[in-house]
């Protein structure tokens, strides 16, 4: 890849900075060149935000109509399944696997609802409410 | 400010573990770039392992495992260093809180998706990501150089305690890395070099699984070229291929799957060595990173719905850049080692 032809495709993603990458000078010598984005990075990266995405609607639907717990959505929402929010909690799966039951997460104490909370990084208030998950601002991008 | 902060010279650089290396080094008196680190620490491999998972998809990575680049680089070029992580995270707060204040500017593993100053679309559950502390602020944020950052930023102790206890695959476990005073360390960069790329003609010609090197090269072509029929469902054909182009670009790569970068270490050594046949395997090592751009480009455009050739020229290009390679690493095999 030449310096010039290092895409400088302004790729939303990188919120107006910029990465560097190695290309070929005039001279023959390979330099750090700074690049604004290339659009197939940001395409794949698109992908991969969809999909999220796609899920969090999902859950969020099932939280509505009661099938899923807010718990279910607030760990997807931090890209975690039940086994990642275990380990961080430092618990088994399968205690998380149950309190993800709606019935089960409607009766949780404030000590486990405070524990989620911090270990998801969202107000306690949210993870009560299900009227407080947002539709996803990532589905459709790219 | 407390720290070094002040004293301590950021360079924004394509990859992390050799961006922070190479600052660390500086910082310490031993001059390395971002490209020699990369080279010295054996950075360049290829892995594709259905059967590792990360993130759902197959484990694809175009470098070493993590935490060896800064290890060997520091090792061959025979300068000492720290490299310890904590059970107890308090402990791991504490000891970094001290190397800092005493002036030490410290290397630190994180999960990316907890450094609240990374752009927003970049932070995923990854627990790979190397940053340098060099001090904190009077609002005790800590300042952190991080190398794929245009300029050093700053960082709150509680997002920082996240991304450093993170769980997950590859835990950082609050890892702290550093090179020792270099005072009196002669780096002898000939036989480090040698020894850099000895390891990774080794590893990308001699490992004796299909997984790995150009065997793992020509191993996901077989993969990717039955994805279609395997996975019933296009849009995980889609996940599946656009997660093989975001580990060789969006990871911080310097483009083409670290190619590009191997390049610059193999152009960098050939002058300090006087030995033009590197140069050579630079050029031809440019020419792979070129193949893997032409590959992500391919890839993506199918990934979207959007391709115009058929779908069979992508597996095939792969079978090309494994050949190129194989005869790039057994050129430098037979006349440079």
């Amino acid at each position: 890849m030449k310096v010039e032809e290092v895409p400088q495709d302004r790729a939303p993603s990188y919120e107006g900075r910029s990465k560097v990458c190695y290309a070929v000078d005039a001279s023959g010598k390979i330099v750090k060149t700074p690049t604004s984005g290339w659009m197939v990075e940001e395409w794949a990266m698109s992908i991969a935000w969809e999909t999220i995405g796609s899920t969090l609607d999902r859950i969020r639907a099932d939280v509505l109509a009661g099938a899923a717990s807010p718990l279910a959505w607030f760990m997807t929402m931090r890209q975690m399944d039940a086994r990642l929010l275990a380990q961080n909690l430092g618990i088994f799966t399968m205690r998380v696997w149950w309190h993800l039951r709606p019935g089960v997460f409607a009766r949780l104490s404030q000590a486990w609802l405070s524990r989620y909370a911090d270990c998801l990084d969202v107000p306690v208030a949210s993870l009560r409410d299900p009227a407080a998950i947002p539709e996803s601002r990532h589905a459709g991008c790219g | 400010m407390q720290g070094v902060a002040r004293s301590f010279e950021h360079t924004q650089t394509a990859h992390c573990e050799s961006g922070a290396t190479s600052n660390l080094l500086r910082h310490a008196g031993v001059s390395v770039t971002e490209a020699m680190a990369f080279g010295i620490g054996s950075g360049l491999f290829f892995v594709h392992c259905p059967w590792v998972r990360l993130m759902g998809l197959p484990l694809t990575s175009y470098r070493s495992f993590p935490g060896t680049i800064f290890k060997k680089t520091c090792k061959r070029l025979g300068v000492s260093y720290r490299y310890r992580s904590f059970r107890d995270s308090l402990k791991g707060r504490r000891a970094l809180d001290e190397l800092v204040a005493s002036g030490r500017a410290v290397g630190v593993r994180t999960n990316i998706f907890w450094l609240p100053y990374i752009p927003e679309r970049f932070r995923f559950q990854f627990n790979g990501h190397n940053i340098v502390v060099c001090g904190r602020t009077p609002e005790d944020d800590y300042v952190v150089s991080d190398p794929i950052m245009e300029q050093t930023t700053t960082c709150p102790g509680r997002s920082m305690n996240r991304a450093r206890f993170a769980a997950g695959t590859l835990a950082p476990r609050g890892l702290i890395f550093f090179p020792e005073p270099t005072a009196g360390v002669r780096p002898e960069f000939e036989p480090a070099i040698r020894a850099g790329i000895r390891e990774t003609v080794g590893r990308m010609l001699n490992v004796p699984l299909p997984f790995f090197g150009v065997r793992g090269i020509r191993y996901m072509s077989r993969r990717i070229a039955r994805w279609p029929k395997k996975l019933a469902d296009p849009s995980q054909l889609s996940l599946n291929l656009a997660n093989v182009v975001r580990m060789q670009e969006e990871i911080g790569t310097g483009g083409g799957g670290f190619r590009y970068l191997y390049a610059a270490f193999l152009q960098e050594s050939a002058d300090l060595t006087e030995t033009p046949l590197l140069a050579e395997a630079a050029c031809r090592l440019t020419d792979s990173g070129n193949l893997w751009r032409d590959f992500a480009t391919l890839a993506v455009k199918h990934a979207k719905g959007r391709a115009d050739t058929p779908y069979g020229q992508i597996p095939a290009l792969l079978l090309d850049i494994a050949r190129l390679e194989e005869e790039i690493f057994t050129d430098l095999r037979r006349r440079y080692l």
